[in-house]
């Protein structure tokens, strides 16, 4: 995808791509076959072996979903940090996320999945962003989070005993200086709260396969001050940089490890394909119940989910606007969701005659997210 | 409360300052100095979620196993329980930024007394009093899918079996209540009454920092099963660790390895700190000239016939090539002082309250000293510095 003054400007072709899409069609038979086939055919072969042409393919095919959740997200947001292209790489570098959580059994597509998942992961991480900001360091290693921690520590190169050492003291700082609230905690905990960690970790070290050298009250202080500025360079860099490819990855052969694909699972999945189109009738009775649920739930309900859905106004925004409290608008919009989800369950029960399943909710409930976005016709 | 990037899908409940207070109070009341942190968020989270739970959903929802139980738990690992009909759910309170993922405290699954259904993830914003609950799944889930961290000893789900949406949840547990959500539970190992007794003994020593770690889980998991052993360790360990901190056992060791400082300094230090108890000439000759290894000393006071008598507490140790450690007590004057004060008895007993040895001050001492005492590493012993009516003591672990 090109960018021109943080604009959409254009697609650039990747010849290995189209190469090998076309490699693979030759050898499955297929000349055609609709997007469904080919984007759950690259999911299958990505979460079977991780195959890094799969995930270009993917990629690829999901720039469009991230990019339009990228622009939502400045627009309603209205972020002065962050332009579009920036929410779009933050996204980008996540898509091993929206892979992994992506279930086909669930019935919806890939990309329809996708336009669910990246405007959520964007907010989540401009969340994270923000709170990470105005966090000083004592504070964010304090909340960093024992993935994040390792992963920061794993990419400065440190080797395995190094990095339980770091998470042994990381451990002894939580322990004797986080608990509780006030201003004393974003200081900094003083010299004799350092003597005092550093006597727990030595003590402590012992049972690690490599202790380390003791350490002294100064020395813990300063290796924990490494880890929080580590943690910020890994965790949270500035977005120019996020250009450069993170972690490990196959670049430029295209990787022939793709024996025959599977093909009962493709079927199946075909057959679904075949079976939506009945789908299809089921579904205008479904948005009708949805409907009537909405408007059951009464004007200010509704006044809620429109501002929410179409007006695209966050939370915040809303409770601004109407003159309420930020948690009322919160408590309101999640329970007039799981009332619309409970005229959806009895819907299904009583006409459908299935029975419903904690994963049929779930799922459910996200098409529930992508119904009211459509619904409400919120302007893309 | 900054809702911008609220989702309905989550839920977000307010923390009152009350709730806060309140929670801080009880997690220094009852749980150990390394555990108040922990305990102190998950009481904060049982204390906000469960009446605001029963409030919006489940009026029949209650705490389990019992608070009793979650007392002694939190004392060693993270997670609050909450029973809604026949389901158990766990809840996971953090106040990480970052929620990528789930983690379940190995306690929470594989502990068949302890097992729950659904595992919610709760996030504390202590700075801005709000406490959202942003994900959930299920015990099945966890082991189907989780990873295992061997070193926290917990299940780390990411990916697809965690689910972001709370109306999902709440729909699963309105309208799917028999719903299968726990993957077969195998039984622990079995640990005998005594074997118990004897991990409890051993796991409530003062210098175990995270008694989950010190054994396998093999052996832990069968001991925080039942809620007697539980209870039985939370005790033993609150007590030993509370004696430890008031017999002020200085932990001599630490004096070759660190600039560890506690209340006995290096001869610099002490200098530098009260220059105007200048060491008196007898002390700065033994210092010069004993070249042990390491030499501290202490001011301490004593009620004197008339006044309050001041003296200074040195300690040599010395590390011996058989690996013994050599101690040497000696009792100065303060500056201004020539004489120790006269009676001044000083002693070192055993464990047990035994006089090992003893020396008593006469009228014009420059200074006393007991004899140099030969002691393995891991050797407890007291001292006393005693003047009429008063003494001082202080433990000590070579």
């Amino acid at each position: 995808m090109k960018f021109e003054s943080d604009c959409f400007s254009g697609w650039v072709m990747d010849p290995e791509l189209k190469r090998s899409m076309e490699v693979h069609m030759a050898r499955l038979g297929e000349t055609e076959s609709g997007e469904t086939f080919w984007s759950l055919y690259w999911h299958a072969h990505w979460r079977q072996k991780g195959v890094s042409i799969a995930r270009r393919h993917l990629s690829a095919y999901l720039q469009e979903a991230c990019y339009w959740a990228a622009q939502k997200a400045v627009r309603v947001l209205k972020h002065t940090q962050y332009r579009v292209s920036d929410c779009f790489q933050l996204a980008s570098v996540e898509l091993d996320r929206i892979l992994a959580g992506y279930d086909p059994t669930r019935g919806a597509s890939l990309k329809s999945y996708a336009r669910m998942a990246y405007p959520s992961i964007i907010r989540d991480i401009l969340r994270q962003r923000q709170e990470a900001d105005i966090c000083t360091g004592w504070t964010l290693l304090r909340r960093v989070g024992k993935k994040r921690l390792v992963e920061s520590l794993g990419h400065t190169g440190l080797n395995r005993a190094e990095i339980s050492q770091y998470r042994l003291a990381w451990e002894c700082y939580k322990a004797l200086y986080g608990g509780g609230t006030g201003p004393r905690r974003q200081q900094g905990p003083a010299l004799g709260e350092w003597e005092d960690m550093a006597a727990l970790y030595n003590q402590e070290r012992l049972r690690l396969s490599e202790p380390g050298p003791a350490l002294t009250g100064r020395r813990l202080e300063q290796l924990l001050c490494q880890c929080i500025v580590w943690v910020r360079e890994y965790t949270y860099p500035p977005v120019s940089s996020l250009n450069r490819p993170r972690g490990s990855q196959d670049d430029g052969e295209l990787q022939d490890e793709l024996a025959d694909p599977q093909r009962p699972g493709l079927l199946a999945a075909l057959i679904e394909q075949e079976e939506s189109a009945q789908r299809g009738e089921q579904q205008a009775e479904l948005s009708q119940v949805i409907v009537c649920a909405i408007q059951e739930l009464g004007a200010e309900r509704g006044e809620l989910l429109r501002l929410y859905y179409q007006a695209g106004l966050t939370q915040a925004e809303i409770a601004q606007t109407i003159g309420v409290k930020q948690y009322t608008v919160s408590r309101r919009l999640s329970r007039s969701r799981e009332a619309l989800i409970g005229a959806l369950v009895k819907w299904t029960q009583e006409k459908l005659h299935i029975q419903v399943t904690p994963a049929l909710v779930r799922s459910m409930s996200e098409s529930l997210e992508e119904w009211l976005s459509i619904y409400y016709g919120a302007p893309e | 409360m900054n809702l911008r990037y609220a989702d309905p899908a989550e839920w977000w409940l307010e923390i009152s300052p009350e709730a806060e207070t309140a929670s801080w109070k009880v997690s220094q009341a009852q749980a150990s100095r390394l555990r108040q942190g922990s305990y102190f968020l998950n009481d904060l989270c049982l204390r906000v979620f469960l009446p605001w739970f029963r409030n919006e959903y489940a009026p029949s929802a209650s705490i389990w196993p019992d608070r009793g139980s979650l007392n002694n738990l939190w004392e060693f690992v993270n997670g609050v329980g909450v029973r809604l009909g026949r389901k158990r759910l766990v809840l996971l309170p953090t106040e990480d930024l970052d929620c990528r993922e789930l983690e379940a405290p190995q306690e929470w699954v594989d502990i068949p007394s302890l097992a729950g259904d659904y595992y919610l993830g709760v996030q504390l914003n202590l700075e801005e009093s709000w406490l959202r609950v942003w994900g959930y799944t299920t015990h099945e889930a966890l082991k189907e899918q989780a990873e295992y961290d061997e070193e926290a000893r917990s299940y780390c789900l990411g990916g697809a079996g965690l689910s972001r949406d709370l109306t999902a949840f709440w729909g699963a547990c309105q309208f799917c209540p028999d719903a299968s959500t726990q993957a077969s539970l195998t039984a622990l190992p079995s640990l005998t009454g005594a074997a118990a007794v004897g991990l409890i003994e051993k796991l409530s020593q003062a210098n175990i920092g995270f008694p989950r770690e010190v054994v396998s889980f093999e052996r832990w998991g069968p001991l925080m099963a039942r809620a007697d052993w539980r209870r039985q360790l939370y005790k033993n360990r609150l007590d030993s660790l509370e004696r430890a901190v008031a017999g002020g056992v200085e932990p001599l060791h630490r004096w070759f390895e660190t600039d560890w400082i506690g209340g006995w300094r290096t001869i610099e230090a002490f200098l530098g700190a009260e220059p105007q108890l200048a060491l008196t000439s007898s002390l700065r000759g033994i210092a010069a000239a004993s070249g042990a290894n390491e030499q501290r000393v202490k001011l301490i006071e004593l009620k004197g016939e008339a006044e309050p008598e001041s003296v200074v507490l040195l300690m040599e140790l010395t590390s011996e090539d058989d690996g013994r450690v050599g101690v040497r007590v000696q009792v100065h004057p303060p500056k201004g002082r020539r004489h120790v004060p006269a009676q001044l008895t000083l002693g070192i007993y055993s464990t047990t309250d035994e006089l090992l040895q003893s020396i008593r001050s006469r009228e014009q001492d420059d200074y006393i000293q007991l004899p140099l005492f030969r002691c393995l590493p891991g050797t407890k012993f007291q001292l006393k510095v005693g003047l009429g009516e008063d003494y001082f003591s202080e433990n000590f672990a070579v």
